[in-house]
């Protein structure tokens, strides 16, 4: 009898260490998340200077607020941490520059200056180092507003083109980054 | 002690494990598979470096509580072996690249606090690498395992616990098999008996998760009354296969099957443990020192 008493002592000790000093699920999750809208540039001749041409005429809504769209997750924070551009659908000729700005808000959000638009065939940074390409801090102060607190509406995007060197057409497409932070589970 | 008893016990010990073992991999199957899914291949293998080591040192642990294996007779043993390894303040960081600008941070790993924030490229902006999922000092495991001899001073050791899909937990395997000689025989007049040894190990979670095992190394004890010192030196190696679909946002593209092939750190250990033989029943514990600390104990039944 005595002997098994030390037995049962000795499994229960056992199984005890399996559920004690182990936590998990402490610390929120950080769960990646992004929301991105595209404008398509379609101008069938040279644009001259002074013009500016918007695309589209009626600027184009983003929804910042689905960047919280996490299934299954309360969120408790959310950042902002990156912000791209990328050119597809490009017939414009390859000798084809741009000048112009992205808007956001009434805001300017990049600006650029004879630019090629090859240099956007892969997705890039505002942020990096690019000859003829201007970041406005007014306007990524919109975007980061936006993200952290959405309005409902959402935020208006709109390009400027203008002035170019030949016929346009190309879609670009405008990328935000954030994170959710979501509640410890 | 009635045969009777020493059955329903081990019964007791089985299910325990079983059910232990599934109620702790299944709460954490949750958090941990939704950080790694965020995280690049680089990345991940950083944050769970800690856990593939910790992971691979346990399975290698408590593989024998002796050296003494007799030129031929019948023994039949069914251990519930115990494994923990310590977690350190290493294992709760490491160098991650920053999806900013390309730089190294240090950062928290799956045994970690919060993840480390670097600032983003603009006022206001920034990004925070991922948090720890897992808080402890510890890594545990349990096995059960079965040792089948004496044939020619020789024993087989195996483990093997299938436990079947339910519901959303996959089915689990761990089997290993490995053999132990004594080689003492050979050397008469070494006053202690020692053996020569070698394993492999598999343990698959559904088709996320595999881990391959593998160690060879030799082994001293001697025993005094029902007391058995033990000690071992052992070479090892240890491996995980991660699968799992990225859903992150940079550096690589969202819904990118990802394959992680790792290797657990730890090469080498020095064991020191103590056998108490009570006629079936063994208990034992001992110390592993490598790369990590462990330590592994458990109870033994058997002739």
């Amino acid at each position: 009898m005595k002997k098994n008493i030390v037995f049962s002592i000795a499994v229960l000790l056992l199984s005890l260490i399996f559920v004690v000093g182990c936590e998990i699920g402490v610390n929120p999750l950080i769960l990646d998340s992004s929301v991105s809208e595209s404008v398509i540039v379609d101008q069938a001749s040279p644009i001259p200077y002074p013009l500016e041409i918007p695309f589209p005429l009626t600027p184009l809504t983003v929804n910042t607020k689905s960047l919280q769209d996490v299934a299954g997750n309360d969120i408790e924070k959310i950042n902002f941490y990156k912000l791209t551009l990328m050119v597809d659908q490009n017939t414009t000729p390859d000798t084809g520059k741009i000048s112009g700005r992205l808007m956001v808000d009434g805001d300017t959000l990049v600006a650029m200056n004879n630019l090629l638009l090859s240099l956007f065939k892969t997705e890039r940074s505002i942020f990096e180092n690019i000859p003829g390409f201007e970041v406005k801090n007014k306007g990524v102060g919109k975007v980061l507003q936006a993200v952290k607190n959405p309005p409902p509406n959402g935020i208006a995007l709109q390009m400027f083109v203008g002035p170019t060197n030949t016929p346009v057409h190309f879609r670009l497409w405008v990328k935000v980054y954030g994170q959710i932070q979501t509640k410890a589970k | 002690m009635d045969k009777k008893y020493l059955f329903k016990y081990i019964g007791i010990a089985y299910v325990i494990f079983l059910c232990l073992f599934i109620s702790t991999v299944s709460r954490a199957q949750n958090p941990i598979e939704d950080a790694v899914k965020q995280l690049t291949s680089d990345n991940a293998k950083g944050y769970l470096q800690p856990m593939v080591t910790s992971f691979g040192a346990n399975l290698n642990s408590g593989l024998y509580h002796s050296a003494s294996i007799s030129e031929l007779g019948f023994t039949l043993k069914f251990d519930i072996v115990g494994m923990a390894t310590l977690i350190g303040d290493d294992e709760k960081k490491y160098k991650a690249t920053s999806p900013i600008d390309g730089s190294l941070t240090e950062t928290a790993t799956i045994f970690g606090g919060l993840g480390s924030t670097v600032p983003g490229p603009a006022p206001g902006m920034e990004y925070q690498f991922q948090n720890g999922q897992v808080k402890t000092n510890y890594v545990l495991f349990a096995s059960p395992q079965l040792t089948i001899g004496d044939v020619y001073y020789s024993q087989v050791v195996i483990r093997y616990a299938p436990i079947p899909k339910i519901g959303d937990f996959p089915k689990v395997t761990l089997f290993g098999i490995g053999g132990r000689h004594n080689v003492s025989h050979y050397f008469p007049v070494v006053p202690l008996d020692v053996a020569a040894s070698i394993y492999y190990q598999t343990f698959d979670i559904g088709d996320i998760f595999q881990a391959k095992t593998f160690n060879f190394g030799a082994q001293a004890s001697k025993t005094f009354s029902v007391l058995t010192v033990y000690g071992g030196l052992q070479y090892e190696t240890s491996s995980m296969d991660v699968s799992y679909t990225y859903e992150g946002e940079y550096g690589a593209t969202k819904g990118t099957k990802m394959n992680l092939s790792m290797d657990g750190e730890n090469k080498f250990r020095f064991t020191a443990g103590l056998n108490v033989n009570l006629l079936v029943l063994n208990l034992f514990a001992d110390v592993n020192i490598g790369s990590m600390t462990m330590f592994s104990g458990g109870l033994g039944f058997g002739f």
